[in-house]
């Protein structure tokens, strides 16, 4: 009995073994048949499954300043809906007017990104609220005392009990929000309808530019449904460890990143690759918020992730490029609402 | 002299306690049986609640499914990061996605387990090797994310080096350096490039040690010409990033081939298999005993049932019985009662007789005193024998005998008087039904009880006019008998004279009220209930037999009326007939009657 099972064991074992074999033979034929033809991004889906009640009860809470403690950090205070999702300062102020370490990663597709945040210290978007609510530089609560103000609030303890039938509660306000951010997707950008096969959603020069993206090997990183988002790199790839922290000075402990995390010297000065989704409205950038503009950033990138120098043309090029991946919020483009876009515009060109 | 007149209390009614239905060993024999049933029922609930409670409500299965989905997102997961390997530059959605997926079938999987019905040390046995799997796919995860980003910084520089190779030719081509230089350059340059990327397919200590030394013969030789460092320092960089990432790369992607996740999935999979079929085992175990335990249930309750059967035809049969003698006993009792009655009465007459009899007598021995004096030849003469009366009577010696004459009949009137009453109360042999006066009935009962009442009360009587009730005059009259003896007797004890006070009504258009009432010592509250019992009493043995209201009871029952009683102690008690005018029937009298 038992050595019929080892025998079984053995040939599950080959069967495993041929099976992998089989299933990688396949993928690369299918990476040489179709290789050229697929990007390494892809859309945003159009369309989502989500309750509108819960979504509602989710915009409510992310605009409610009653999370915090001091009754004066509201989610939007520092993602705000109409710059991107994210903050204009470099350093968004939370709670008792303290700064965080880290620049305010937008809300926007934040649904679509594995880990989350730029250490990567959060698994899902409810790990992701729990923090917020704890962290002393913004909510700066608990959640016992959240649920006792917003509970003092008869309104919307009924709307909430016609949703959730145990009212609000932990488990229901982590639901409304998190699905209210699932919400928050930015589909149907020029660039995704270029990829859907509009081949006119894309300027030459637009299109030049993402050949570039490719070509340099941004897209080795930011490539997936959100450009980046799904997975982690080193910020300097290419010469001595931390030299772009040494040019710039004053390394503080945030700019540690995911060593903050995991406490292995290898994962020193690196961070999740944030996505690019929306990023001509999300300035500044990088994770300590330094470079004010995009053709800063992507000079940064050519520097010390790729090892290269561009020319401004080739700068100008992607940063066209980078310009396409906006999109749509509830059907209106993401920086119609935007007062700086024309000011913006007006410098790119 | 007349007692004082006291308030009575309002007649309440009181209900005679039903005859004692079964006897004791019957009772107990039902007692045990309802509750033998009520065992069984708590029984089949018990039977039932286990097997839905130990059903696992299939959480087994999903138990399995999860395994089973998390074993083949696992094995996809490892073959979308081994295709790292192959260079293909792209999206890597896919290798990152199966992260959350897994984490979040492991949290089921967690709950699945809380909801097994194994017992604590299986659960936490199996919850132990989940975490174990769980925490070899976090490890997992973490070399993927490493491989990860190896991987893109090597596809980078990868593409980068013919590029980078290219300007470096050129730089070199239109550098000042001799031909010879140029061409030992160019030569290294290819050679350096070619073993680069064929390092990417064939990595080794060789390939390694190759390109080695040839980047460090180009470095020699480009290394004097100041124009072409950026070049040279760009493509150097790359190479050796090449190189060292695909060795990292390689390296990883070793130890996430060679980690154990699927062997541990494997495990706890089986762990979770074996659990089921225990699981089952016992299930079918508990099935065995819950269907036999459930045919013993079935057994007992048939027996049971049958049982019943048997006990309702007894039950039936020994009702019939119960019933025939009950009536028996009941003819039997009225019998007795009524020769207790007679008794009585036997003595009243007698002593009632006495005084008119005592009255004619003394007439008599007057007329004869008056006569002897007068004619004593007449009364001295031998019976046969002629007297020879001297003289005539006088006028004055007649109109004294006319007188006494008078008085004799007047006694003897008397005396008849009473027979009738006697007669008419006694007619208890013949079963007399008809309309009958009841004031007339009531005035022959306190005639023949006169003897008792006369010394202790005086009767006060409010007769309305009523019409005649249908009735068994005898059977009423011995109810009125037997309340105003009571009620002489309750009398006795008084200082002073009672008043018998009786009233006689319409309670309303078909019934007559008449309420006895006596200003005796009343009947104690606790004793009260029980009045009517058969064979309660009160009196001395002897002096009654306890049948007396029983009896009143039952009789003013048979007549559709009701009997009812209001006493208070110290101050009196009330009886109250209520008699339907046409309450009897013939039948119901005739039958309690019928042997009498």
């Amino acid at each position: 009995m038992r050595l019929d099972a080892r025998r079984d064991h053995h040939r599950t074992r080959r069967a495993g073994f041929v099976a992998l074999l089989c299933a990688v033979s396949v993928i690369a034929w299918e990476g040489l048949l179709h290789g050229q033809a697929r990007e390494p991004i892809e859309p945003i889906p159009l369309h989502q499954d989500l309750d509108p009640r819960k979504v509602m009860l989710g915009e409510g809470l992310f605009g409610d300043p009653r999370l915090s403690e001091d009754g004066k950090v509201a989610c939007t205070s520092c993602h705000l809906l109409n710059r991107g999702g994210a903050d204009v300062r470099p350093l968004s102020i939370g709670a008792e007017g303290r700064a965080m370490s880290v620049n305010t990663l937008t809300v926007f597709n934040s649904a679509l990104n594995f880990p989350k945040n730029w250490e990567g210290n959060a698994d899902s978007l409810d790990a992701q609220l729990g923090m917020v609510v704890h962290d002393d530089r913004i909510l700066n609560t608990t959640w016992p005392r959240l649920i006792a103000r917003l509970s003092a609030d008869t309104a919307l303890v009924s709307k909430f009990q016609k949703v959730y039938p145990d009212g609000v509660t932990q488990a229901t306000i982590t639901d409304a929000l998190t699905t209210y951010e699932q919400s928050l997707t930015t589909p149907n950008a020029q660039f995704d309808r270029w990829l859907r096969g509009d081949a006119a959603a894309l300027k030459p020069d637009e299109l030049a530019g993402y050949q570039l993206f490719k070509g340099y090997g941004c897209v080795s990183c930011h490539q997936g449904v959100n450009v980046g988002g799904n997975m982690f790199q080193v910020l300097g790839v290419v010469g001595e460890r931390g030299a772009y922290f040494t040019a710039r000075g004053h390394i503080t402990n945030a700019d540690y990143g995911r060593f903050n995390v995991t406490g292995a010297e290898a994962d020193r000065f690196v961070f999740r690759v944030p996505s690019l989704r929306n990023v001509a409205l999300t300035a500044p950038y990088l994770h300590d918020g330094s470079a004010a503009t995009l053709p800063d950033v992507v000079r940064i990138m050519f520097k010390y992730q790729l090892g290269r120098t561009a020319d401004q043309h080739d700068v100008d090029l992607i940063v066209k490029f980078l310009h396409t991946l906006t999109g749509e919020y509830q059907g209106k483009p993401l920086d119609a609402d935007d007062p700086t876009r024309s000011g913006q515009e007006a410098a790119r060109r | 002299m007349t007692g004082t007149a006291t308030p009575i209390p309002p007649a309440t009614p009181v209900a005679a306690q039903p005859p004692a239905g079964f006897a004791r060993p019957v009772r107990n024999w039902i007692r045990a049986r309802r509750l033998l049933l009520g065992g069984i029922g708590c029984a089949f609930a018990l039977v039932i609640a286990v097997r839905t409670l130990h059903s696992g409500n299939g959480a087994f299965e999903r138990a399995e499914k999860l395994l089973v989905e998390i074993r083949q997102m696992d094995a996809r997961w490892t073959v979308e990061v081994l295709s790292l390997e192959l260079g293909q530059m792209g999206n890597y959605d896919a290798i990152t996605r199966p992260v959350p997926w897994l984490r979040t079938a492991f949290i089921q999987l967690s709950e699945v387990t809380r909801d097994l019905p194994i017992s604590g040390i299986e659960r936490d046995r199996l919850q132990s090797l989940s975490r174990t799997a769980d925490s070899g796919i976090a490890g997992k995860t973490e070399l993927v994310e490493r491989a990860l980003s190896q991987y893109a910084i090597l596809n980078n520089s990868l593409r980068f080096l013919p590029t980078a190779s290219r300007d470096l030719l050129q730089a070199i081509n239109s550098a000042d350096l001799s031909v010879e230089k140029k061409a030992d350059a160019g030569a290294l340059l290819a050679s350096l490039l070619s073993d680069t990327m064929a390092s990417f397919n064939r990595d080794d200590g060789a390939a390694r040690g190759r390109i080695e030394a040839t980047r460090h013969a180009l470095q020699a030789l480009v290394a004097p010409v100041a124009s072409l460092t950026p070049q040279a320092e760009a493509l150097f960089t790359h190479t050796d990033i090449t190189v060292q990432q695909r060795r990292v790369g390689s390296e990883l992607l070793d130890r996430i081939v060679r980690l154990p996740t699927t062997a541990t999935i494997d495990t706890l999979r089986d762990a979770y298999t074996q659990a089921g079929a225990v699981h089952l085992r016992r299930e079918s175990l508990q099935d065995d005993v819950a269907v036999g335990f459930g045919a013993i249930l079935l057994i007992l309750l048939a027996y049971l049932g049958w049982q019943l059967v048997i006990d309702i035809r007894r039950l039936k049969d020994s009702n019939v019985q119960l019933k025939r003698e009950h009536e028996e006993a009941q003819v039997q009792l009225i019998q007795s009662a009524k020769m207790s009655g007679l008794g009585q009465m036997v003595a009243g007459i007698a002593h009632e007789i006495n005084t008119p009899l005592a009255y004619v007598k003394a007439t008599f021995s007057v007329l004869q005193d008056l006569l002897s004096a007068q004619f004593p030849e007449v009364c001295a003469a031998q019976p046969g024998e002629e007297p020879v009366v001297k003289e005539k009577p006088s006028a004055a010696f007649l109109q004294d005998i006319k007188v006494l004459l008078e008085d004799g009949f007047y006694g003897v009137a008397q005396i008849s008087n009473l027979i009738t009453s006697m007669k008419n109360f006694s007619r208890l042999d013949r079963t007399t039904f008809g309309d009958f006066s009841l004031p007339e009935i009531l005035e022959g009962a306190l005639t023949i009880s006169n003897y008792r009442v006369k010394h202790v009360a005086d009767v006060v009587k409010n007769f309305e006019d009523v019409p005649p009730i249908r009735c068994t005059p005898s059977q009423i009259g011995q109810v009125f008998l037997n309340i105003v003896s009571n009620a002489a007797a309750a009398m006795v004890d008084r200082p002073t004279r009672g008043t018998l006070t009786i009233t006689m009504r319409m309670e309303d258009p078909k019934t007559v009220r008449v309420d006895i009432s006596d200003n005796g010592t009343g009947i104690p509250s606790h004793i009260l209930p029980r009045i009517f019992d058969p064979f309660f009493s009160t009196k001395r043995v002897g002096e009654g037999t306890g049948l007396g209201l029983s009896i009143c009871y039952e009789i003013v029952r048979n007549h559709g009326g009701k009997l009812l009683v209001a006493s208070e102690e110290g101050v009196g008690t009330t009886f109250s007939l209520l008699l339907p005018i046409l309450g009897a029937t013939a039948e119901a009298t005739e039958r309690k009657l019928a042997t009498a």
